[in-house]
């Protein structure tokens, strides 16, 4: 059975294995050439940051990490969609279209059977390739968290390339292109609909993460650069006066106009911010510690697997009920 | 061995043109005894017919003692239905051909010939009756 | 070996009265959003028979193939396969192969690995069968089944249906789309499987013609019903053609069951249902066998005619 799953999507299973490859190879000729850069170049330990040797480096890892970084940028929106379309959405409808499901049902294998093989074989496959994804970036990003550069996991730029996260996403597109499939038993329409509903999906969820749970709350109790602490995730910062009512930053400039000049400079920053401090304004700022991350990449495969499950659940009921 | 053929338009059933294809054979000893009549596998992988039509014209054959199913090798003829001795047969198809001859010197058509023969062949059968 | 097989055919009766009957229906009915495809059904046909399911366009033929297959569930009623009622075990599924009017198969794959899907999906699969019956085709086993001509490719879906090893075979249409000539070679190849095999056969067509000597059984359906369900030699010995005075036909069908009657002036043609055996009659009449079409055709445009299965019929 597990033959006829891999000799009939075998195109899809090797392009994907081929362009993982691919990026497994940019990624590493990337990781260890960074690697050594930033064991040559790497300022020694407790350099202040925006001082010149701590930029140039801080400039120079940026400029390595920029073009791999944007080109992953887009997986999290391609990959599953082209998993779902390619993998899922033919699954069954082209059975449907082609009317192959009649010689398959007829053959000596129960219709749950053949569902199982074609949807547990490639399922695994799709998890394992969103498992190889992560196991591939999450190395690569390693690579360049060299201080004073900072790469954070939990960053929404790298949130959906590693863990659990793309794993659960290429699964759950999976399943959605097979229950489309099977829904419209037609293979291009369940393709635009997949694709259709991926991207809602990967739309809708952009900037959801920060939304998983209700985020920290630091006051300020000094002049400092970041209110939220390194390697968190930042959600929002706002002011509050001795009576806790909230300001935005406009708000505070405004009023302090008249007694700490303006907010301009880098040189004057330090000195506007102890003015401000001065008049009783605190900031505050809202953010997500890092050891969140494992509670957030289990919460977005939730809600995206509950779904999908869910709609592969109806789908596969309907094909398994002997209509026509 | 015998080849089949079908007369679709004849409206006999197909198992009695089977029937009568071998009695024929056997008759004009292009069937002798001791040799094996094609497998119903054979004649309906040719003839696109229903085996049990061929199963069915073999049990008629074997019904009148003319052919027998050895198991495991096939169906055999047991009889001939053929008249007189080779001698004799070529004795009388010369003289028919050479009756043939003076029919059609004399300006007689295939269909008069068999007009005749068929007539001459009914007159004598009555007069064995008689 | 092929001498053995088919010495076992001669000696084999057909109709054995005690072993299941290959296919039973038992008021069949199939209804699709509101219109009826099929109603109460009721059909016996025994083993070693190649059935003819005749009918017209939209008779049912179809709907009554896919439930004998599995492929649908009827709305009432039950089928059983040898005794054994249809459904989704991988035993039931394994006595009945069927092929679809349009030959289904994955036109990427070549023929070699469309046996290999066979053999991996079925238990019971001959493979000596299927690549001799190949070969006799001439069909290359590494041609793709996208580049086999029609013919080919039907004759690939008989040979994946066959070496099943099924013990029965369904076949919806299987000479529609063919030429003359690939229809006589797909029936040469499917009779000299059934003369191998001894699996009791079913199969449809709207033309009767390709059927008449390949079948020794004929079901009728006529707007989801069963019409005729009977041995075709018995079916005919028990039908004439009467061809005599018109002004007589009323008092010929006032005594025997009279299912076709054309009429041209002073002269009436006939279709009776005289029984079996030559009926006494008035010399007035001149009386002829009827062939299987135009047996056929007289009830079609009589549906209330019916020969239906009577325990002497299937009990030979």
């Amino acid at each position: 059975m597990l033959w006829l799953t891999w000799r009939q999507h075998r195109m899809q299973v090797l392009l994907t294995t081929a362009l993982l490859a691919v990026l497994g190879v940019a990624l590493l000729i990337s990781a260890l050439g960074t690697a050594e850069f930033a064991a040559r170049n790497a300022p020694v330990a407790g350099c202040m940051p925006y001082t010149p040797p701590c930029s140039t480096f801080t400039i120079a890892m940026n400029e390595r990490i920029r073009p791999l970084g944007e080109l992953l940028g887009w997986l999290p929106l391609l990959a599953p969609a082209m998993i779902g379309a390619f993998w899922g959405a033919p699954l069954l409808a082209r059975e449907f279209e082609h009317g192959t499901h009649r010689l398959a049902w007829t053959q000596s294998v129960t219709r749950r059977r053949w569902l199982a093989a074609k949807i547990v074989g490639l399922g695994a496959a799709v998890a394992l390739g969103g498992l190889a994804l992560s196991g591939m970036v999450g190395p690569w990003l390693a690579a360049f968290d060299v201080p004073p550069f900072d790469v954070d996991r939990i960053d929404l730029r790298w949130f959906r390339l590693v863990g659990i996260v793309p794993a659960a996403w290429w699964l759950s597109a999976f399943v959605l292109g097979m229950a489309m499939g099977a829904l419209l038993r037609r293979t291009l329409p369940a393709m635009a609909a997949t694709l259709a509903v991926c991207a809602l999906a990967f739309f809708g969820l952009l900037h959801a993460p920060p939304s998983y749970a209700a985020p920290q709350r630091a006051v300020q109790t000094k002049v400092m650069e970041d209110p939220a602490p390194e390697d968190s995730l930042f959600v929002n910062a706002y002011w509050i006066d001795r009576n806790g009512t909230t300001f935005t930053h406009e708000q505070v400039t405004l009023a302090l106009t008249g007694p700490c000049g303006t907010d301009g400079t880098e040189e004057t920053a330090k000195t506007y911010a102890t003015c401000s401090f001065s008049h009783g304004y605190r900031q505050v700022a809202e953010f997500h510690p890092a050891d969140r991350f494992w509670q957030f990449q289990w919460t977005e495969a939730a809600i995206l697997l509950v779904p999908a499950l869910a709609l592969g659940g109806v789908a596969v009921r309907r094909t398994l009920r002997p209509r026509i | 061995m015998i080849k089949f053929r079908l007369d679709p338009g004849s409206g006999v059933a197909t198992y009695l043109q089977l029937v009568h294809q071998v009695k024929h054979a056997l008759r004009l000893g292009e069937l002798m005894p001791g040799d094996q009549l094609p497998t119903i596998k054979e004649v309906v992988g040719d003839l696109a017919i229903n085996p049990n039509t061929v199963a069915k014209a073999y049990r008629e054959l074997e019904r009148e003692g003319l052919v027998a199913g050895r198991p495991g090798q096939g169906t055999f003829v047991q009889l001939s239905l053929r008249g007189g001795s080779t001698a004799d047969h070529a004795r009388f198809r010369r003289d028919l051909a050479q009756w043939v001859r003076a029919c059609r010197a004399a300006g007689l058509g295939q269909g008069d010939m068999e007009a005749l023969f068929a007539s001459v062949l009914a007159d004598s059968s009555q007069q064995e009756i008689a | 070996m092929k001498a053995a097989r088919a010495q076992e055919m001669s000696g084999r009766d057909p109709g054995e009265p005690h072993s299941p009957a290959a296919l039973e229906a038992v008021r069949l009915t199939k209804r699709y959003r509101g219109t009826w495809a099929l109603r109460d059904c009721t059909l016996s046909v025994p083993a070693g028979r190649v059935v003819a399911l005749v009918g017209p366009n939209g008779a049912g033929k179809s709907t009554l193939l896919h439930l004998v297959a599995g492929l649908i569930a009827p709305t009432r009623g039950g089928i059983r396969i040898f005794g054994e009622p249809v459904g989704q075990r991988a035993a039931a599924l394994a006595r009945v192969a069927f092929l679809a009017q349009d030959k289904p198969l994955y036109g990427g794959f070549t023929v070699a690995e469309t046996l290999r899907f066979g053999r991996h999906l079925n238990p019971g699969w001959d493979d000596a069968l299927a690549r001799q019956r190949l070969a006799e085709l001439d069909i290359p086993l590494n041609r793709k089944v996208g580049k086999l001509s029609g013919g080919q490719r039907a004759q690939l879906a008989l040979t994946l249906a066959v070496a099943k090893r099924p013990d029965l075979l369904v076949m919806d249409e299987p000479l529609a789309n063919l030429d003359p000539v690939a229809r006589h070679d797909v029936m040469r190849s499917l009779m000299a499987a059934v003369a191998e095999t001894g699996m009791t056969v079913v199969m449809s067509s709207h033309v009767v013609s390709d059927l008449t000597d390949a079948c020794d059984w004929l079901v009728v359906l006529n707007g989801g019903h069963v019409q005729i369900s009977g041995e075709v030699d018995e079916l005919l010995a028990a039908h004439r053609m009467l061809t005599g005075p018109a002004e007589l036909a009323d008092g010929i069908a006032a005594r025997i069951p009279v299912i076709g009657d054309s009429r041209s002036g002073r002269q009436a043609v006939l279709l009776a249902r005289t029984g079996p055996g030559t009926p006494s009659h008035d010399p007035r009449w001149r009386v002829s066998g009827v062939s299987l079409e135009e047996l056929v055709l007289a009830y079609l445009r009589h549906p209330d005619a019916t020969v239906l299965p009577r325990p002497a019929l299937t009990a030979t």
